[in-house]
C-alpha cells in the first residue's frame, strides 16, 4: 500500500491577505523588536555592531574575498559553457519585457542611487588615503583609486545579484517553484525547504531586504535634502527629511500598487533616461575628449590589475583600510542580493542563461565604469590640477559631491535639478520594487491583492523614518553588512545548488533528445533487417532443399 | 561575380540521406536541382550510427547478415525510386560516431560545393544536424524541409549590407537568372525609440528609408548588382530581425531563402546566436540556402 503525503499549502489567507503566516508574522515580529532595540539601546548597539564588523572583516574578510572572485568564475562558465543556451521559462519562453526596458530595470533597481552617490566621493576618498600607493605620484594614486571605485562598483558586485537572480529565475521558471530565496536551495536541502530551514531563509531575506532599502532610503534622503538646499535654499534638517521620507513613501506607494507593468517599469525607464541625459550633457559640456580617453584607458588599468587587485586581501600589510571599504562593500552588495536577485530573476523570464549573464553581469558592469570615468575620472583630473572644491565636499558631506562638481558646468542649476530628479527617481524604484519583492517572499510567490503591496511600501518609509529619527542608521547598517557573511556562505551553496539543478535537466534532456533519435534510427535499420531476414526465408522456401547433393555424393563414394 | 562563389561552375553535391521519409523529399529535390545547375556529380551519403551498430550486432550474432550491405541496398533501392535527374552520381556509407563529422570529411574529401541536408520538424530546437554541419562544414549548405516546392522562381535574399551578404545576394542572382525568377533583396531596420521616445516614429521611418535607399544604391554600383533588383525595407518595431525575415518570407511565398553564414559581425556569433542560426531554427516552410565563404 502507497502512503499519500501530502504537503500542507503555504500560502494562506489571513486578515484578508495572502501570506505564508509563519515568515509574514516573524518578519514583522522581528522588525518591530530591531527597530526598537536600536532605538531603546542605540548607544550599546552602536559600540556592539561596531565589534562584531571589525570582527567579522578582520576574519571573514577572506571568505568574502574568495566568495566574489568564485561569483565571477561561475557567471562566465554559467554564460559561455554548455548551459549558456538554456532559456529561463523553458525553450518557447518569450520575454516578458524588451531589452532595453529591461536592462533599465535591472540596472535602475540594482546600482540604484550608488552610482550617482559614489562616483564622485569613492575616488576622491580612496586619493586622499590611498591604500597601497602612499607617497607615490598623485597619477598613479589616482588612477589607483578610480581602479578601487571599479573594482567595488563594478563586476564583482553584479556577479552577486547575478548569481542570486539566476538561480531563483532557473527554479522559479523553469522548476515551476515559487518566487522565493528558499526555492535557490531545493537541490541541497530537498523538501526541507519548505520546513523551518525555508521559512529560515526567507524571513532573513526580508529582513535584509527591509534594512538594507531604509539604510539606502535613508543616505538618499540626505542627499536629496542637500540637493534641495544648494538649489532652491530649503534648510538642512531632521523634519524636511522625514518630509521627503513621507513623499518618497507615498510615490512608492502608489508605483508598488499600480504594479511591475506599469509604475516600476515607468520610474526604472525614466531613471534610465534621465541617467543618459545628464551623461551627455557632462560629456558635452565638461571635458568630452578627456572622458572618452581615460574611458578606453580605465578598461585597460582595471583589466590589468583586476587579478591582483580582486585577490589583495591586505595580508602583508598591517592596515585597515580594506576592511572598512572593499569589505563593507561585499557585504552591502551580498546583503542587497537577496532583494535585487529576487527582482531581476521576476523580470527574466524568457531570456537564455547567456543573454542573462551578459546583460547582468557585463553590460552593467561596462557602463557603471563609464559613468564612473565621466564624473570620478573628471575629478580626478581637476584635483590633480590644483583644484580642491571637490576634496572640501567630500570630507564635509559626500552627498553634496554632485552638486558641487556641477557648478563647474555651464546651465548648472539645470544639470543639478535633473541630478536631483534622478536621486529622488532611483530611490522610489527601489523603495517599490522593494515592497514588490519583499511581498512576493512573505507570501511564498502567491499572486497577492495589489493592497498588499503598500503594506510594505508603507513599513520601508516607517522603518527609515523612525531610524532617521530616532538614529541607528549606522547601527542598522553595520547590521546588514555583518549579515552579509553567512549570506556569502549561502551564495556559495547556491551555485551549487543551480549547478546540480542545471545539471541534472541537461542530462535528462540530453538523454532523451539523443534516446528518440537514436532509437527511431535504431528502428529503421532494425526493420531492414528484418525484412533482409524476410526475403531469405522465402528464398529458402522457393530453392528445395539441398538434400539431393548429399545422397548423390553418397552415391559417388561407394 | 565574385570567384569565391562557385555556384557558377560544375558543382560536386553531397546529400545527407538519412533512412527517414525525408530521403524521398531530398532526391525528388535534387533531381530538380539538375534542371537548373550543371552538376558535375553527385555523392548520396549516410552515416550508420557506430553506436547503433554495436547494439544492433548483438541482435543478429551468428546470422550471416550484413548491415552495411542492407543498408545500401536499401538506399540504392530508394535513390532509383526518387532521384531521376541526369548528373552521374554515386553512393557513400560510412559507420562514424557523429554524422556532421563524417558528412565534413567527405565533403573535403571530393571536392564539394553544396551539402543539400533534410530539416526535420521533429528536431526543431534542439540544436540538431543543421546547426552542426553549418559551423563545421566549409561548404554551401542547402536546408530542404519536408513540403519544399520544386520551383526556385522568387528568392528571397536578406542583407544587412555586410561583404558576407552581399555574397549570398549574389548566389541568389545567379540562381534567379538560371530560373528567370526574381530577387527580393530585404533589410530589416529598428528605430531606437526607447532611449528617444520622443522622435516622431513616422518621420523617422522616413528618413530610414531615404537612408537606406542610399546606402542600397551605392552597394548597388560597388559590387555591380542589376539595377532592376527589388530592394524592400522593414521596421522590425518589437519584433525580432528573425521573426520579421520569415514573416516576410511566408507573405511573400518565396522558393527560396539566402542567407550568408555570418553577418555584418563575425564576433556577435560568439556571444548571441547569430540571425543566420536562428533563422535555421525557425524555418520549416522553405528551403534555405547558407552561403559559406571560403
Amino acid at each position: 500500500m502507497s502512503i499519500k503525503a501530502s504537503r500542507k499549502d503555504p500560502v494562506t489567507n489571513f486578515l484578508g491577505l495572502v501570506v505564508n503566516k509563519t515568515v509574514f508574522l516573524a518578519s514583522i515580529a522581528v522588525i518591530i523588536v530591531a527597530i526598537g532595540g536600536t532605538l531603546v539601546f542605540q548607544e550599546q548597539a552602536d559600540y556592539y555592531f561596531g565589534i562584531a564588523q571589525s570582527y567579522v572583516s578582520a576574519h571573514g574578510g577572506w571568505v568574502y574575498t574568495l566568495g566574489v572572485n568564485i561569483f565571477i568564475i561561475f557567471c562566465l562558465y554559467m554564460a559561455f559553457g554548455k548551459y549558456g543556451s538554456i532559456r529561463l521559462g523553458g525553450k518557447d519562453a518569450k520575454p516578458e519585457f524588451n531589452l532595453t526596458a529591461w536592462f533599465a530595470m535591472l540596472f535602475s533597481t540594482g546600482i540604484g542611487n550608488g552610482l550617482v552617490l559614489f562616483s564622485i566621493a569613492d575616488p576622491v576618498r580612496d586619493f586622499l588615503n590611498p591604500p597601497r600607493l602612499a607617497g607615490e605620484n598623485p597619477t598613479l594614486i589616482a588612477q589607483e583609486a578610480l581602479n578601487f571605485s571599479f573594482l567595488h562598483h563594478g563586476i564583482h558586485g553584479w556577479a552577486i545579484y547575478s548569481v542570486v537572480g539566476l538561480s531563483l529565475a532557473y527554479f522559479t521558471f523553469n522548476r515551476k517553484m515559487p518566487l522565493t530565496l528558499r526555492s535557490a536551495f531545493y537541490p541541497i536541502l530537498g523538501n526541507r525547504i519548505y520546513g523551518w530551514m525555508g521559512d529560515m531563509i526567507d524571513v532573513m531575506a526580508v529582513l535584509t531586504t527591509l534594512f538594507g532599502l531604509a539604510t539606502t532610503i535613508g543616505f538618499g534622503v540626505g542627499q536629496i535634502n542637500s540637493g534641495l538646499t544648494n538649489v532652491f535654499g530649503v534648510p538642512t534638517s531632521l523634519f524636511y527629511q522625514v518630509l521627503i521620507i513621507v513623499g518618497i513613501t507615498l510615490i512608492a506607494t502608489l508605483s508598488a500598487f499600480s504594479g511591475l507593468n506599469k509604475g516600476i517599469k515607468f520610474l526604472s525607464v525614466l531613471n534610465v533616461r534621465v541617467a543618459l541625459i545628464i551623461f551627455i550633457l557632462v560629456l558635452i559640456l565638461g571635458p568630452t575628449t578627456f572622458i572618452l580617453k581615460a574611458y578606453i584607458q580605465n578598461i585597460g588599468s582595471y583589466l590589468t590589475n583586476f587579478v591582483q587587485m580582486s585577490t589583495w586581501t591586505e595580508s602583508l600589510q598591517d592596515t585597515d583600510w580594506q576592511k572598512i571599504r572593499t569589505i563593507m562593500y561585499w557585504g552591502w552588495w551580498i546583503s542587497w542580493s537577496p532583494f535585487v536577485g529576487t527582482f531581476i530573476a521576476r523580470i527574466s523570464r524568457g531570456r537564455t542563461i547567456k543573454e542573462f549573464i551578459l546583460c547582468v553581469l557585463i553590460l552593467p558592469s561596462l557602463v557603471t565604469i563609464l559613468w564612473f570615468t565621466a564624473f570620478g575620472g573628471t575629478t580626478m583630473k581637476d584635483i590633480l590640477a590644483g583644484d580642491t572644491a571637490l576634496i572640501d565636499a567630500v570630507n564635509a558631506d559626500i552627498s553634496t559631491a554632485l552638486y558641487v562638481f556641477f557648478e563647474k558646468f555651464p546651465f548648472a542649476i539645470l544639470l543639478k535639478i535633473l541630478g536631483l530628479i534622478l536621486i529622488i527617481s532611483f530611490i522610489i524604484t527601489s523603495a517599490d520594487s522593494g515592497a514588490l519583492v519583499v511581498d512576493s517572499i512573505t507570501s511564498s510567490g502567491a499572486k497577492t491583492p495589489a493592497f498588499q503591496r503598500i503594506i510594505w511600501a508603507v513599513a520601508t518609509g516607517v522603518v527609515a523614518a523612525v531610524l532617521m529619527y530616532g538614529g541607528g542608521l549606522n547601527a542598522l547598517q553595520t547590521a546588514v553588512t555583518i549579515s552579509g557573511l553567512p549570506f556569502a556562505i549561502l551564495l556559495v551553496m547556491m551555485c551549487f545548488s543551480l549547478l546540480s539543478g542545471l545539471q541534472e535537466d541537461y542530462q535528462k534532456d540530453e538523454r532523451k533528445k539523443l534516446l528518440t533519435e537514436k532509437e527511431s534510427y535504431q528502428k529503421n535499420l532494425l526493420d531492414l533487417v528484418n525484412k533482409e531476414r524476410e526475403e531469405r526465408q522465402q528464398k529458402k522456401k522457393a530453392t528445395p532443399p539441398p538434400a539431393d547433393d548429399n545422397t548423390l555424393k553418397k552415391d559417388e563414394q561407394e | 561575380m565574385n570567384k569565391n562563389n562557385t555556384l557558377d561552375k560544375n558543382l560536386n553535391i553531397l546529400v545527407a540521406l538519412d533512412l527517414t521519409e525525408m530521403d524521398a523529399v531530398l532526391l525528388r529535390y535534387v533531381s530538380f536541382l539538375n534542371s537548373i545547375f550543371s552538376i558535375q556529380h553527385i555523392y548520396f551519403a549516410h552515416n550508420i550510427k557506430q553506436s547503433v551498430l554495436n547494439k544492433l550486432y548483438e541482435d543478429i550474432i551468428g546470422e550471416d547478415i550484413h548491415i552495411d550491405l542492407i543498408v545500401e541496398e536499401e538506399l540504392k533501392r530508394s535513390i532509383a525510386q526518387h532521384y531521376d535527374g541526369s548528373a552521374s552520381h554515386s553512393l557513400i556509407v560510412t559507420s562514424e560516431q557523429h554524422t556532421e563529422s563524417a558528412l565534413t570529411d567527405i565533403a573535403k574529401d571530393h571536392d564539394i560545393d553544396v551539402v543539400v541536408a533534410g530539416d526535420k520538424t521533429e528536431l526543431k530546437g534542439t540544436g540538431g544536424l543543421p546547426q552542426k554541419l553549418v559551423r563545421m562544414l566549409n561548404t554551401h549548405l542547402l536546408l530542404v524541409p519536408e513540403g519544399s516546392r520544386l520551383a526556385l522562381h522568387k528568392i528571397l535574399a536578406p542583407t544587412d549590407f555586410s561583404s558576407n551578404s552581399i555574397q549570398a545576394m549574389q548566389a541568389a542572382l545567379l540562381i534567379s537568372g538560371q530560373t528567370k525568377g526574381v530577387v527580393d533583396a530585404l533589410h530589416v531596420y529598428g528605430i531606437p525609440s526607447f532611449y528617444f521616445p520622443y522622435i516622431d516614429r513616422e518621420k523617422a521611418q522616413e528618413q530610414a528609408k531615404k537612408h537606406l535607399h542610399i546606402r542600397f544604391s551605392e552597394l548597388q554600383k560597388k559590387h555591380a548588382l542589376p539595377v532592376d533588383i527589388r530592394f524592400n525595407y522593414v521596421d522590425k518595431k518589437e519584433y525580432s530581425v528573425v521573426e520579421v525575415i520569415q514573416r516576410e518570407a511566408d507573405k511573400g511565398a518565396f522558393d527560396l531563402i539566402v542567407i550568408s553564414a555570418r553577418g555584418a559581425n563575425n564576433l556577435t556569433r560568439l556571444f548571441i546566436g547569430s540571425t543566420t542560426n536562428d533563422l535555421i531554427l525557425s524555418n520549416q516552410t522553405m528551403p534555405i540556402l547558407v552561403i559559406k565563404k571560403r
